[in-house]
C-alpha cells in the first residue's frame, strides 16, 4: 500500500520522521471512537446500577457493551487487516473492564456479574494477544526484527520492575499493581520499537 | 556492508517506494538497506539481485570479511 493511495482513501496515520505509522481507515477509527463512547456510557450505567442495586440496569449496560464490542471487532477485522491500533485499543479495553471487575467484587456484586465482566474482559485480552502476534507476522523482516528486539526490551524491563517491586514489597511498599505492570510492558514495547526504529532510520 | 542499490535504482528511475513494492517490504526497509544501516536476510538479498537482474556480489560488498572476522 503506497502512502498516496492510503491518503487518497482517507486513511489516518501519524507522520514520524520519514515513516508513517498506519492508524486505520476512517471507518475503523470511527468504530474505535464509538466503542470508547459506549465504554464510558456503560461505566456510568454500571456505577449507577451498583449504587441503586439494580441488576436490570447493569444487565442492559453489559449487553450494550457486548453488542458494541462485537460490532467493533467486526468493523476492525473485516475492513482491513491493520492491527496495531486494534492492539492498543484492546489493551485499553482489557484494563478498563478488569477495573470494572474489581469494582464489582469490592461492591459485593453477585458472582454472575463478576463472571460476566471477567468474560467480557477476557475477550479484548485474547483479541490483543492474537492481534500482537499477527502484527509481528505480517511485518517485513526489518520491522519484525525491530519488534522482536522491542519485545525483548519489554520483557527485560518488566522483569526488572517485578524484581524491584518484589524487593520493595519486603519493606511493605506496594507501588505497582499487576495491571500497571501489563501497561508498562506495552509502553516498554512501544519505547523499544521507537528506539530501534531511530537506530535504523 | 555497502551496496549499489541506490545507483541501480536510479538507473531504472525507481523510487524507494517502487522498489519496496516490488520486494514486498516497507519503504523504510529499502531506505535502511540502501544506507547500510540494515543488512537484508539472504532470501531478501537474492530477491533484490533477481529484481535488478544481476548477481548478489555485484550489488553487495561485504567489506573486509575474512576467516574469523565478524561482519559489521
Amino acid at each position: 500500500m503506497t502512502q498516496a493511495a492510503s491518503e487518497a482513501r482517507g486513511d489516518l496515520g501519524l507522520e514520524c520522521g520519514h515513516g508513517r505509522f498506519f492508524v486505520g481507515s476512517r471507518g475503523q477509527v470511527w468504530a474505535d471512537v464509538a466503542l470508547m463512547v459506549t465504554a464510558v456510557l456503560v461505566e456510568a450505567f454500571l456505577h449507577r446500577a451498583l449504587r441503586h442495586h439494580s441488576p436490570a440496569t447493569a444487565a442492559v449496560a453489559l449487553l450494550v457493551f457486548a453488542v458494541g464490542l462485537i460490532g467493533w471487532l467486526f468493523v476492525r477485522q473485516l475492513l482491513r487487516g491493520e492491527r496495531a491500533w486494534m492492539f492498543y485499543t484492546a489493551a485499553l479495553l482489557f484494563g478498563s473492564l478488569s477495573e470494572r471487575g474489581d469494582t464489582l467484587v469490592e461492591a459485593g456484586a453477585a458472582p454472575t456479574w463478576v463472571a460476566t465482566v471477567t468474560v467480557l474482559a477476557a475477550l479484548p485480552a485474547v483479541v490483543g494477544i492474537v492481534g500482537a502476534v499477527r502484527i509481528v507476522q505480517t511485518l517485513d523482516e526489518m520491522w519484525r526484527q525491530i519488534n522482536y528486539r522491542a519485545l525483548a526490551f519489554a520483557f527485560i524491563g518488566t522483569l526488572t520492575l517485578v524484581l524491584g517491586q518484589w524487593l520493595l514489597a519486603r519493606f511493605g511498599v506496594e507501588i505497582l499493581t499487576w495491571r500497571s505492570l501489563l501497561l508498562l510492558m506495552v509502553v516498554f514495547w512501544g519505547a523499544g520499537m521507537l528506539w530501534e526504529y531511530r537506530r535504523l532510520k | 556492508m555497502t551496496n549499489r542499490i541506490r545507483l541501480l535504482r536510479a538507473e531504472r528511475g525507481w523510487s524507494q517506494a517502487d522498489l519496496a513494492a516490488r520486494l514486498g517490504v516497507s519503504r523504510q526497509t529499502v531506505n535502511a538497506i540502501e544506507t547500510g544501516r540494515y543488512d537484508p536476510s539472504l532470501p531478501l538479498a537474492f530477491q533484490i539481485a533477481a529484481i535488478f537482474g544481476t548477481a548478489i556480489e555485484q550489488i553487495f560488498d561485504p567489506g573486509n570479511i575474512g576467516p574469523g572476522s565478524r561482519p559489521s
